[in-house]
Order: C-alpha cells, then structure tokens, then sequence
C-alpha cells in the first residue's frame, strides 16, 4: 500500500499540510513552479521532495511519482488549476482520493465528482463555519 | 443550432460573428463588458457579462440548452476546467476548446475534450467544429488536423456504396457498423439506413461532410 501523497502548490497553507504529513510518517512530493522571491516554502520542509514545474504538466506529475500516489491533495492559489490537477489525477492516473482546494468560494459549484474531487476544502467557508459557531455561542451581555 | 461562445477576445468575437453568419443562434459570455465592442454594431446575439466559472452566469447563457460551445478565454486551464463541466455536467454534446500552450494539448486530449492547437487554426475551422451537428467527432489524430467522425447513414444514402461519401484527401470511409459488427469497408461497402460510418475528415471538409449527408 502506497503512503505517498502528491501536494500540487507548494505555499504556506502547503508547507504547513507537508509538515503535518511528514510528522504523520508519509512520504511527500511537493509540485509548484518557482517562487516569485526565495525559495518554495513548502520544499524547505524537512523530508519533502520538492519538483519544481507546472503541475498540469504530464511530464512533470510522472516525474513527481503521481503513478503511485495515494493521494493528490491540490492546494494552489489558482481555482482551475487545482481543478484540473484533480481531474488529471483521478480521470488520467487513477489515483485513490484527491483532495481540493477552493480558493474562491464563487467557483465551489466545480469542485465536484465531475471534475475528479473526492472532498473540496473551502477556506472561506470553514472559517465562517468556525467564527460564526464562536459568536453563536457567545451568551448576550445583561445590560445594566 | 444553438451555440455559446465563452470568451469574447480576439478569437471568441470572431468565432461569435461567424456563427452567426452561418444562421446560428449565438451567446456570448465574457466577464469584460468592453470585450463585447469586439462583436461590431450589427451583432445579432446574446451578451452575458460575467465570469465563465460562475454557474449563474453559464445558466444565465443557457449552457443546459445548447447544441454546442467553443471556450477561447486566454487561460489553457479555464479552458480545460469549463469544457469538462460543459461536458459532464451540462452534457453539452458538442465542445471545442482553445489552446495556447501546444504542450497542454495532451493533457486535453486525455480528458476527452477536443481542442485546438493555436497556430493555423482560424476563426474558421473554429466554427466549423462547432456547427458539425449531424457529424459526430469522436476522435482528433495527431495535432488535431485529423478527425475520426461518426455517421448515422440517412435515408437519402439507403443502398448507396461507401464510396459516394468518399473525397480524395478529405474525407475517408474507415469502417461500418451494421447490426452492432463493425468492418473495415472498402469502396464497394453497401450502406444501409441506420448503419454507422466511421470516417477519417480533415476539419476543413467536416462542412463537406455534412453537405454530402443532407442533400443527396
């Protein structure tokens, strides 16, 4: 059974899942292109593969061992990017799950079996869910 | 033929405007709205204004209704991402996309969307994809110069020979279907009504194609 997980994007929110992962005892391979200023984040984790291309790239998925990922999380800044990563992952390499990330709330209604995601994680929509359970939470004040 | 245009640049207009000279009902969407001067005064189709990733804005276009779209946006992965939705989703029965990186054309091809490479593919061939209504593409050979179509024989060909549909480097009879047994035909091969052909036709002569299917 493979552990190995393909991260596509390789930014902050990347870094941190490849660090969580690592710790977890998975192995990771991070795909992103080059950074604009310094290096990838998500390539300086310690015990990370980082490849550097375009993660639409066959070329350079194959090169990233996505023949035997377990899973394709796609956690880029770039809505049709991740979209089109997962669709190549699960409809192309058949790979198990792929996981999604939506950048754009407006662009959600994508994110489904349709285009190749098994679960989609929308930022925006979490951190409403959480701080609006925290407020609803929160007991009215007595008014003197 | 109801058809949608996404994108309205240089090539989205054009395709929209050739459409509609060949007697198609035509949308287009862009999410500029100074993208639309593009189509000229006399622009008989619809404007959508707004982005092509937003559902309401393609329900707003009726994707769920046409025949057949073309998406021309200036990102290779927009492109890729709405023509599988259209597809899927909107099962739109007809959908050619733009392609600007020629590297990305395997990554299309892969998803069973038909694309074209950027260089030598005009306005024209554009719009003769899209309007092949009675041809179906099931394939592109090569860098999509090429297609491998299929025919449902009309009434109009009953008892006619492969050979009738046959043009000299444009349109070539591969294989028939009769009874649910595919063959390799020949120039003799006898169509009855209701077989499939299966044919290899330059994107160029798919109009041909469709001339020599309905006026015989």
């Amino acid at each position: 059974v493979s552990h190995s997980v393909l991260v596509i994007g390789g930014g902050e929110l990347a870094a941190t899942l490849a660090r969580h992962l690592v710790h977890d005892g998975r192995q990771v391979t991070v795909v992103d292109l080059p950074a604009a200023e310094g290096p990838v984040p998500a390539g300086e984790v310690e015990g990370v593969r980082l490849v550097v291309g375009d993660g639409t790239d066959l070329g350079v998925l194959e090169a990233a061992g996505i023949r035997t990922a377990a899973v394709v999380a796609a956690m880029g800044e770039d809505d049709p990017v991740n979209l089109l990563v997962s669709a190549l992952a699960r409809f192309e390499y058949g790979v198990d799950r792929t996981i999604a990330r939506i950048v754009d709330p407006l662009h959600a209604w994508l994110f489904d079996a349709d285009a190749g995601v098994d679960v989609a994680v929308d930022q925006a929509e979490l951190l409403t869910r959480l701080v609006a359970d925290e407020i609803s939470g929160v007991e009215p004040r007595a008014r003197p | 033929v109801r058809t949608l245009v996404l994108g309205c640049g240089r090539v989205g207009a054009g395709v929209a405007r050739e459409l509609t000279a060949r007697g198609c009902e035509v949308a287009v969407v862009d999410r500029a709205p100074e993208a639309f001067a593009r189509l000229g005064d006399g622009f008989a189709g619809r404007k959508v204004q707004g982005s092509v990733l937003d559902r309401h804005v393609l329900e707003a276009a009726a994707i769920e209704r046409c025949d057949a779209l073309a998406i021309t946006t200036g990102s290779d992965a927009i492109n890729a991402v709405v023509a599988l939705a259209a597809r899927r989703r909107f099962r739109v029965p007809t959908v050619v996309a733009r392609l600007y990186d020629p590297r990305a054309a395997e990554t299309y091809q892969r998803l069973g969307i038909r694309t074209l490479a950027p260089i030598g593919w005009g306005v024209q061939r554009i719009a003769d994809l899209v309007t092949a209504t009675t041809v179906t593409p099931t394939a592109s050979l090569g860098t999509g110069g090429v297609e491998i179509a299929e025919v449902r024989v009309p009434a109009l060909l009953d008892g006619r020979t492969a050979a009738e549909l046959q043009v000299e480097g444009e349109i070539d009879v591969i294989a028939i279907t009769h009874h649910g047994r595919t063959t390799l035909a020949t120039a003799a091969s006898r169509l009855e009504v209701g077989d499939l052909v299966h044919v290899a036709v330059g994107v160029a002569s798919l109009g041909r194609l469709e001339t020599l299917l309905a006026h015989r």
